[in-house]
């Protein structure tokens, strides 16, 4: 196997290696965090070895809780959600499921993911130098993010290399958008028009526009920073600044206009991480209650307008950063309005399961999952979607319960379901069902045991992004829900070496898979040799009086 | 080729979507108060407009009539429009206008630096190819610089 391949299937492994790497730090970091959350005075010696400044005498400082905090978010949001479900799955199966040789542009693809690789690079390299990683979180808040070293230990160099690396992903999102986009349009097999394409697809089409159009807008805005840091210019830095008793040499500036192009970026970044799942989840709802997609129009224009509406909700990110209310009602209206494409899609989820003769195999039960957490954390955008509700509920972990069910979870339950359900495409050999059965289950109680307990926590005011709620009065007796998030995030993060195991037991020494095991309908389903022309929509099962229950796209 | 339009015009919308935010990152910054100062634009950066959109009009003439000469003189001009842009660039500094001076000096650097790049970029492709897609892409850039030359008259 080649490293520099330009063999899409080789790409979207190695997209899904990286994020398979990313995550796993991830969720090191995170268990990290929450062990420092129940116990902030433990001294732990290999905390000092790892982050001898961070934490001298193996005790953690607030900075470095900031720094993994900031790490973990990251990588989350960019190298696992923005990468996976796009550039890993999206790499191996568009070519394949709408019956093209390869992508349209097999140099860029290639290109694009070493540059994602060098972006991870960027991040990493922040751990190792001088002050360490940045403070600012994934979102980056000037002032204190333009400011260098003075802000904090690792808001100097540290914050440079968030930069670079944001910089550089946003430039591989871009050339993968652009490789998508003209694949699907430019690539199709005869007989594969766009209302035929799997809601596979679709997702991953709605989702290269999103990006075409939200990365450059970060890219830009990571620029400006980076001058304000290293140019002495004053675009996000006001005049009168005294930071660390130091008076600042810049004026004018507004850490405002960072957060309207940042949230003009990352609320359709929210979108690029979800609607690749909703594509694979219709999918594979489909699939295994043998049944066609309910209302696959409605579906295809409901990912249109959660597209649309998702460029024009940013300013319910800034409810608290000072806004005329006239403002804020119309980004709650718009905010509120996605609401129904969402639901849209929900009652058609139900619809295509409605009836069927289910199959309950792991990639069915995660698609499953999928919903229940997509729904659960949805409801809870409703209240922070309401600026009077959210004033009160901002920066608290309610708003961190909300984004981990809505985006995390729900991305990675379509993660984990695209895995199961196309691992014998990919290797050849099938998982084993049981244990992927224990991994749902697990995750399953695992996820919903960690976040809910946050919502509690956010609704008794609990600050997020704090290293300790020890000087906290009123938090005296919120201990316990601490300690159930913290107990349940060890446990669900057990449960996934389970996952891990599975899979490279399974890649070496599982049963050999047939070449469709799941009897589904798409393209790349089809005997390698087969002509790829297409008679049939991307779901027909069950039609009345047929022997075989399903017509793959390319039957006659 | 369809995908290559297809790409290049997907090129074009995300770099539009750059200059955008850095135009509504322009309007918010100049609103935000009383520290923005003019910039003592000279007769050089019209004329160097006018390069451009001149080596814009020699391309697509030399696309039609299959002309290698015009093609050639459309990338010599390109290549005279960035020259004349540090030429900009050092009028600026020696009027004192330097990337930090003030927000107007570092968004004239910023833009004029970037699209000068993505210029310098496009004169790569005309000398390596002859596809349609290459005009369009040439095209684009100097449809770009009126815009932005219009962008910092209105800001003035």
């Amino acid at each position: 196997m080649k490293i520099f391949s330009t063999d899409h299937k080789v790409i979207g492994k190695q997209y899904l290696t990286l994020a398979f790497f990313s995550v796993a730090l991830g969720i090191v970091l995170s268990l990290i965090m929450r062990f420092h959350l129940i116990r902030p005075d433990a001294k732990i010696s290999w905390f000092a070895t790892l982050w001898p400044v961070g934490a001298t005498g193996g005790i953690m400082t607030p900075e470095l809780y900031l720094s993994l905090m900031s790490i973990h978010g990251t990588l989350m949001v960019f190298f696992v959600l923005s990468t996976a479900p796009q550039g890993g799955f999206g790499n191996y199966f568009l070519p394949l499921q709408i019956g093209a040789p390869k992508m349209a542009f097999p140099v860029l693809s290639m290109l694009s993911f070493w540059t994602t690789f060098l972006a991870l690079m960027a991040l990493l390299a922040s751990f190792a130098v001088e002050g360490g990683a940045p403070l600012s979180g994934w979102t980056a808040y000037p002032p204190l993010s333009a400011l260098g070293q003075v802000a904090g230990p690792g808001q100097g160099l540290g914050m440079d290399c968030w930069i670079v690396s944001i910089a550089l992903f946003s430039i591989a999102s871009l050339m993968g958008a652009i490789n998508f986009i003209t694949t699907i349009l430019d690539m199709r097999t005869e007989g594969m028009n766009l209302m035929r394409m799997p809601l596979t697809c679709w997702g991953w089409f709605v989702t290269a526009i999103i990006s075409l159009l939200a990365f450059g807008v970060l890219l830009a805005a990571g620029i400006l920073l980076f001058m304000d840091r290293n140019l002495g210019t004053s675009f996000f830095i006001p005049a009168g600044l005294v930071v660390s008793d130091q008076l600042q040499n810049h004026s004018g500036g507004s850490p405002i206009l960072w957060q309207h192009l940042f949230w003009f970026f990352g609320h359709p970044e929210v979108y690029i991480a979800i609607l690749p799942g909703m594509g694979i989840v219709s999918t594979v709802l489909s699939v295994f209650a043998r049944k066609p997609v309910f209302g696959y129009r409605a579906m295809v224009y409901a990912m249109f307008s959660i597209a649309i509406l998702g460029f024009f909700v940013w300013g319910h990110h800034m409810f608290i950063s000072g806004m005329s209310p006239y403002s804020s009602i119309a980004f709650s209206l718009i905010t509120l309005a996605v609401g129904v494409p969402s639901a849209i899609k929900t009652f058609n989820w139900l619809g295509t399961i409605w009836g069927g003769k289910i199959r309950f195999t792991t990639s069915m039960l995660f698609a499953l999952g999928f919903v229940s957490v997509f729904v659960s954390g949805g409801l809870t955008g409703l209240f922070l979607g309401q600026p009077a509700i959210d004033l009160y509920f901002h920066d608290t972990y309610f708003v961190v319960g909300h984004f981990h069910m809505i985006m995390g979870v729900a991305a990675i339950f379509a993660i984990f379901s695209a895995m199961y359900f196309w691992f014998p495409k990919m290797y050849g050999r099938m998982m084993n069902d049981n244990l992927g059965q224990v991994h749902f289950y697990l995750t399953f109680i695992g996820v919903y045991a960690i976040f809910i307990p946050m919502h509690f926590l956010g609704i008794l005011g609990a600050p997020r992004r704090y290293a300790d709620f020890k000087e906290l009065e009123f938090l005296a007796k919120s201990g316990i829900l601490q300690r159930i998030t913290t107990y349940s995030a060890y446990c669900t993060a057990a449960a996934q070496l389970l996952f891990f195991g599975s899979y490279f037991y399974a890649k070496w020494r599982g049963p050999l898979a047939t070449i469709n095991p799941w009897d589904a309908t798409t393209l790349e389903w089809t005997e390698p040799s087969e002509s790829n022309v297409v008679n049939h929509a991307p779901d027909v099962y069950s039609l009345p009086g047929e022997e075989k229950d399903f017509v793959m796209q390319s039957d006659q | 080729m369809q995908k290559s339009k297809t790409a290049v015009a997907l090129l074009l919308i995300a770099i539009g979507m750059v200059f955008a935010s850095l135009t509504s990152a322009m309007v918010v910054r100049r609103g935000l108060g009383g520290d923005w100062r003019a910039l003592p634009f000279t007769a050089l950066s019209l004329g160097n407009l006018l390069i451009l959109m001149a080596s814009s009009v020699a391309l697509e003439f030399a696309r039609r009539q299959k002309s290698s000469g015009l093609w050639w003189l459309s990338c010599c001009l390109g290549a005279l429009f960035l020259m004349m842009q540090l030429l900009v660039w050092r009028d600026l500094m020696s009027a004192g206008f330097n990337v930090a001076t003030n927000p107007s000096s570092s968004f004239f650097y910023l833009i004029s630096g970037l699209h000068g790049t993505l210029v310098l970029g496009g004169l790569a492709a005309l000398a390596t190819t002859r596809a349609m897609v290459a005009t369009w892409y040439w095209h684009g850039m100097s449809i770009l610089w009126m815009y932005l030359m219009l962008l910092f008259q209105w800001m003035q």
